[in-house]
């Protein structure tokens, strides 16, 4: 005997096939935890994960949980994060945030003067992450 | 490179985006510590993100969970995430712009 008939009409009739399927499936899970020996006047505590109540109170236990993990998550890596520059990555996006506090962006390469040289040479000088212009 | 003048000068060849955050942090947070907790937070959020987005892919919440530890956990995402560079950063931005899609 299928569930549908065991609700006393056909979901297919007032639904969509897609929730009415969903609806076909719940009530048989729920009529599987009717126990056998079930008789008139008892009770059943409702401790199934159907219950609206339990679900609420998972869902929030979830949540917190969520929240507890990515504050975790942000302390553990903010504590072995490295607190330094390195390569040309990390160090040319430092170098460009620094020329955001001390102007100019477009700076003038101080060894061609320093050491007399020709401007030619003035690739040798220039940090990674940077450019000629 | 047109005449002398122009080869004595040099311009970053990095975007602006990633700067700005550290920017951003170097002003709330000061240079020490300020540029490095960018991209642990954005990590964080970023897991966030992914929760909100597989709920609203209509995943359930115990699966929404999963996917965001799973994120977390990444050995890839750990150790961008610890470093000074943009990746987690656009990460973050794009999974922020999929969620408002």
């Amino acid at each position: 005997v299928g569930c549908g008939r065991l609700l006393g009409l056909s979901s297919t009739d007032i639904l969509p096939a897609e929730i009415a399927t969903r609806v076909r499936k719940r009530s048989c899970r729920q009529l599987e935890r009717v126990p056998a020996n079930l008789q008139p006047g008892m009770r059943i505590a409702p401790t199934s994960a159907s219950d609206p109540q339990s679900r609420i109170t998972r869902s929030s236990a979830l949540f917190a949980g969520l929240i507890l993990f990515l504050l975790a998550y942000f302390v553990v890596l903010g504590k072995h994060a490295s607190y330094s520059v390195s390569g040309s990555d990390s160090s040319g996006y430092a170098n460009l945030t620094r020329s955001f506090f001390n102007p100019p962006v477009r700076q003038v390469i101080p060894e061609i003067d320093t050491f007399g040289l020709h401007e030619s040479t003035s690739w040798a000088f220039i940090p990674l992450a940077y450019t000629r212009s | 490179m047109k005449d002398g003048n122009t080869t004595r000068v040099m311009l970053p060849i990095y975007p602006i985006g990633f700067p700005l955050h550290e920017a951003l942090a170097v002003i709330v947070a000061g240079w020490q510590i300020g540029p490095f907790l960018i991209n642990p937070l954005l990590a964080s959020l970023s897991c966030w993100l992914l929760f909100r987005i597989a709920l609203l892919l209509g995943l359930s919440r115990l699966l929404a969970f999963a996917a965001a530890v799973v994120m977390a956990v990444n050995p890839t995402m750990i150790y961008m995430a610890m470093q000074a560079v943009s990746d987690v950063t656009a990460t973050f931005w794009a999974l922020l712009l999929i969620g408002l899609l």
